[in-house]
């Protein structure tokens, strides 16, 4: 079944590839008449804009649409640019405000570089060993092997060459800050996943509910950012105290947001599932469980940037590695074209981790789609 | 009390009161129904037919009295009293095959072989299988096979109650009850799922309490027709009783054309006037309750 379904889509890229010079060709003739289209559709949309913009309930056209939301973020480019070459006219060191070359120029030393690790010796003085300092470094080495043809086919020199040895020895900064903040947020998400299942309980128990209740609704209230120094006397510098403060400022909104699901639940449905000789643990894992759910997701998904917030709040006190930390930490030489990429990152990181949630509620939960 | 029970009644109630914070919305309440039976309940709005219905059912205990099913008190909902509510019976996370067929895995399958079903669904597939033919069954009866793989939402509303019957019946309870389950129809529908339901009543022979506002309908469909009404004299405030509680004379299944006789239009003004006016009846004071079953609160009232 799936092979053929396999095979089907193939033969639909065969026949896709085969008409596509055709159709290049042709799409090129017709270039200038669509394009021509294009923009008397645009003007005519304008047009239209003018003559509705401050009416309720009219739809906008796709061209129109497409350029009236882009306008906000040229304008803050176009700001921002302006900004950067007043200052460097004033000081052409100026860190504040990178130009385009300078935030490159970060954006390559925090992503591609890979940061070696340096050993010491016992009077503290870096033991010199033959090793590549940088990727070009070691690429052009590869290729002076190659050249002088002492070890015979690039797949080797692939399998054991500079580069490779150079990518052994470390990770790049962004990548090392990257994978200590999602260990956190990881181990983070499992408590949080965990305080569901409290909310659920506490929701459809009533006895339950009595006792955790009113204690959540407080411990609610508590500014997790107010705890934090608590937390660290108590947990020490270590990454326990991160992932509590983590939990701390975010499950109890996620226990709270499943128990009101829980009580959206019709009792028809408890009732319903009673006289069709459910159990009582039947009744909340089989008939409360699944119809609350993706409600829940969606709540975790919008709490996520909570998540982010109190990562970078812990981070910044007391780290060794981190996107939050590395953030604060290159904030003292103000260096602007390190923090960019790293604020551009999380965000798509983010950005990126919601529309993967969307994705799984809206494939998963079809009979949500009404 | 015990002189009452007897082997061919399956529900029983005896002077049942219903109070909420102190009003009362039943008072004294003798009912008992027979095995087999099609009883429709009508009434005014807010005269207290779901109350009793839950009562029954078990999801409420009655504040004084007894509620009883052959022989034993009721506590709380179980699966010898299926329900299809007006809204919210069907589980919106599942297809139709699946609603229909949930009772028999709630009742066949624990929480854990539902877990190990995810992971082995070979070690299961034929049960399973027995599952979904009994479905299939089920669902051809109400005239819907070809829908077994929607979704709930994409239903319409008569169908949705055609399903939601099907899930109660494949349980084969002893009794169905339904709280106004035609109640969101509209006319066409409504006729139609009205035939249906005395077409199955037929097959099944099943015992059907039905509860409608609806007085044609009540008629039209029950072999026992009880009216609960709070408007009789010194009522008011003071809850609602049993006011009329007689046969319907028409064999089932009936035609539609009977709603347009004389003699079911006669049954009907009769029934209003004595039954159902708020006017009217503040000054009646004898009730009409001549069905075999009906226990004698009519000599309890002129005792008053």
């Amino acid at each position: 079944m799936f092979s053929l379904r396999l095979k089907l889509k193939f033969m639909e890229l065969l026949q896709w590839l085969k008409g596509f010079p055709r159709k290049t060709l042709e799409v090129i003739r017709r270039l200038p008449r669509l394009i021509a289209l294009e923009l008397v559709g645009l003007g005519r949309e304008f047009l239209e804009m003018i003559k509705n913009f401050y009416r309720l309930r009219t739809t906008p056209g796709k061209r129109i649409s497409l350029l009236l939301s882009l306008i906000i973020f040229l304008v803050c480019i176009k700001l921002y640019y302006n900004t950067s070459v007043e200052r460097h006219a004033e000081n052409s060191q100026d860190k504040l405000v990178p130009t385009g070359e300078q935030l490159w120029n970060g954006f390559k030393k925090t992503v591609f570089e890979v940061k070696v690790r340096e050993e010491y010796d016992a009077n503290g003085e870096i033991i010199k060993n033959d090793m590549p300092k940088t990727f070009q470094e070691a690429r052009k080495r590869d290729k002076q092997t190659l050249a002088a043809g002492k070890s015979g086919s690039r797949l080797e020199i692939w399998k054991n060459g500079a580069t490779r040895e150079y990518l052994k020895q470390g990770e790049s900064l962004l990548w090392q800050d990257t994978r200590a903040s999602g260990r956190r947020i990881l181990i983070a998400m499992v408590f949080i996943f965990a305080g569901i299942y409290a909310g659920l309980f506490m929701g459809a128990y009533p006895y339950a509910e009595k006792m955790f209740y009113r204690f959540v609704l407080f411990f609610d209230k508590i500014p997790a950012l107010a705890v934090l120094p608590i937390l660290f006397i108590v947990f020490g510098l270590g990454e326990t105290a991160k992932i509590a403060l983590i939990v701390i400022g975010v499950a109890p909104t996620i226990i709270l947001d499943t128990y009101l699901k829980v009580k959206e639940v019709h009792d028809e449905q408890l009732v319903k599932g009673m006289t069709m000789g459910a159990s009582q643990s039947e009744i909340v894992f089989r008939i409360i469980f699944p119809q609350i759910i993706p409600k829940v997701l969606d709540t975790v998904r919008l709490n996520f940037k909570a998540v982010i917030l109190f990562l970078i709040a812990g981070e910044a006190l007391a780290a060794e590695a981190g996107i939050g930390y590395r953030i604060f930490v290159v904030r003292r030489y103000m260096d602007m074209a390190t923090i960019f990429p790293y604020v551009v990152w999380i965000s798509m990181l983010a950005f990126l981790v919601d529309m993967g949630f969307r994705a799984w509620i809206k494939k998963q939960y079809q009979w949500l789609n009404k | 009390m015990e002189k009452y029970i007897d082997r061919k009644y399956v529900i029983e109630l005896f002077n049942t009161y219903q109070e909420y914070s102190g009003r009362v919305i039943l008072n004294d309440i003798s009912l008992r129904i027979r095995k087999g039976e099609f009883v429709s309940i009508v009434g005014p709005t807010g005269c207290g037919k779901s109350t009793l219905l839950r009562m029954i059912l078990g999801s409420e205990k009655p504040s004084q009295g007894i509620a009883a099913m052959e022989e034993n008190l009721i506590k709380r909902p179980d699966r010898r009293r299926g329900i299809v509510f007006q809204k919210y019976s069907l589980f919106d996370f599942m297809n139709v095959r699946d609603n229909v067929m949930f009772g028999l895995e709630l009742e066949q399958f624990n929480l854990a072989d539902n877990y190990l079903r995810k992971i082995f669904p070979f070690l299961y597939r034929k049960k399973v299988k027995k599952f979904h033919e009994e479905a299939d069954h089920f669902l051809e009866k109400v005239g819907l096979l070809e829908h077994a793989y929607k979704y709930p939402h994409q239903l319409s509303g008569g169908q949705r109650q055609r399903v939601a019957i099907a899930q109660a019946m494949i349980m084969k309870p002893q009794i169905l009850l339904m709280d106004e389950p035609l109640g969101a129809l509209d006319v066409g529908t409504r006729e139609a799922m009205q035939i249906f339901i005395q077409e199955l009543w037929g097959q099944t022979e099943q015992t059907i309490l039905f509860i409608t506002h609806d007085l044609e309908e009540a008629i039209f469909m029950g072999t026992r027709l009880i009216v609960l009404s709070q408007y009789y004299k010194s009522g008011g405030n003071n809850g609602s009783k049993i006011v009329q509680d007689i046969k319907i004379p028409w064999p089932q299944p009936r035609p539609t054309t009977i709603k347009h006789t004389l003699e079911f239009n006669d049954i009907m003004e009769g029934i209003r006037h004595t039954g159902l006016d708020p006017s009217q009846l503040h000054e009646i004071n004898e009730f009409n309750i001549q069905h075999e079953d009906a226990l004698c609160s009519v000599r309890k009232f002129g005792e008053q």
